[in-house]
């Protein structure tokens, strides 16, 4: 299991991206159906020409709830350079080591709520029900009352389906390798 | 600029594995805490006696099990072929981050423990009883009833100090681009995989 191997599977993951296929159905939106798959594998969601900077003077400011406890919540600036924001081109936001991917893909964007309200410092509103990719979405464009029509213009997602169970460990590594390249920034965790 | 580059560097610093500071602890042995840094980081614990013991038993195969989400033992393979065990180089064992170095590798070498009872241990036991890389550990070597001579004589440890809350990202990364740059065994984690 060659380094190669490693790169040419983390290639896929960063140059065989698709808008997101999402359609209407009714007043809500919805993963079309057949076009992403439900076998265990990595998916990569990107986000695609930003149509304004995600960052000022060089650094991102958000709210996190550390993972630790006791659990509160924490502001978080870190340097767009880290996480590879940039105005114009995509960057990966979220890297995802699944069971079955369109479940949880379908975790992640929360569909089915239009706008997560970060206005107060309630620690519901950050807690773990609320996806890392919504965490982070909606904060970043908290000027709107519903982001999911965003996802149609912005969202793209890479995936790399590897089903065999005996595939797990290798699954795991691959993960880890990607994250440490990538560094999307929905991933980041406050363990230690 | 913190590019690929600047952690490829810092990989490099985790490379250089040095023996691990024990000091008796009455019958036994213990980390010696003053020997350790007690600031924050990313650290290594490293099989660098050689690989002989893993080629003795002639695996092509390292069969584990971990536990799932809902508590369950899933079987698991891990192809030699994956891990750098063919060769006399240091094997990554397991990768952490911390904001104690010191206290953490002690948590998880578990000195005080001769062997983790063969699949006695629960989900909420993986995480508050035993430590990570004592539970991947201690199935490598199911015939023997004491391990802690093994982590005496055969296991060294490396470490790259980032202290502070501005390299809590660094941290992040750098232990994930290890763990998947050194394919550290006991880093395998199933019950996550299963959501």
């Amino acid at each position: 299991m060659s380094e190669e191997y490693f790169e040419a599977l983390l290639h896929l993951i960063k140059r065989d991206d698709q808008p997101l296929p999402l359609v209407r159905a009714g007043s809500h939106w919805i993963i079309a159906e057949n076009e992403i798959t439900e076998q265990p594998g990595l998916f990569c969601l990107w986000w695609d020409r930003p149509e304004r900077s995600w960052s000022e003077n060089g650094a991102l400011k958000l709210r996190w709830l550390n993972n630790r406890e006791p659990y509160q919540i924490v502001p978080l600036t870190i340097q767009s350079e880290l996480v590879r924001v940039r105005p114009r081109h995509k960057f990966p936001l979220l890297l995802e080591n699944a069971h079955n991917i369109r479940k949880r893909l379908e975790w992640q964007l929360m569909l089915e709520i239009p706008k997560v309200d970060f206005s107060d410092d309630r620690l519901s509103v950050f807690s773990l029900n609320i996806s890392p990719f919504r965490r982070v979405i909606d904060q970043v464009y908290n000027e709107y009352d519903d982001v999911r029509p965003l996802f149609t213009s912005h969202l793209r997602i890479s995936q790399v389906t590897l089903p065999d169970d005996r595939l797990v460990p290798l699954r795991t590594f691959l993960f880890h390798y990607a994250l440490g390249n990538l560094r999307p920034i929905c991933n980041i965790d406050f363990g230690a | 600029m913190k590019d690929q580059k600047y952690f490829d560097a810092l990989l490099n610093l985790l490379r250089k594995v040095q023996d691990i500071p024990l000091v008796r602890d009455g019958a036994g042995w213990m980390l010696d805490l003053e020997q350790t840094p007690r600031e924050a980081g990313v650290f290594c614990i490293w099989w660098m006696r050689g690989s002989i013991l893993w080629k003795d038993r002639n695996f092509l195969q390292i069969k584990l099990s971990s536990a799932n989400a809902d508590g369950e033992f899933i079987p698991y393979n891990v192809d030699t072929e994956m891990l750098d065990i063919e060769t006399n180089n240091p094997v990554a064992l397991y990768i952490g981050k911390t904001e104690d170095i010191g206290l953490r590798l002690a948590e998880h070498l578990m000195l005080d423990v001769k062997k983790i009872p063969d699949r006695q241990y629960k989900l909420e036991d993986f995480s508050s009883r035993y430590s990570r890389f004592r539970v991947v550990f201690d199935q490598l070597f199911p015939y023997l009833s004491d391990l802690t001579p093994l982590i005496k004589n055969y296991l060294g440890y490396s470490h790259v100090k980032l202290p502070g809350d501005e390299n809590v990202y660094l941290r992040y990364y750098l232990r994930n681009y290890a763990v998947g740059t050194f394919r550290s065994l006991c880093n395998i984690d199933v019950f996550e995989l299963i959501t």
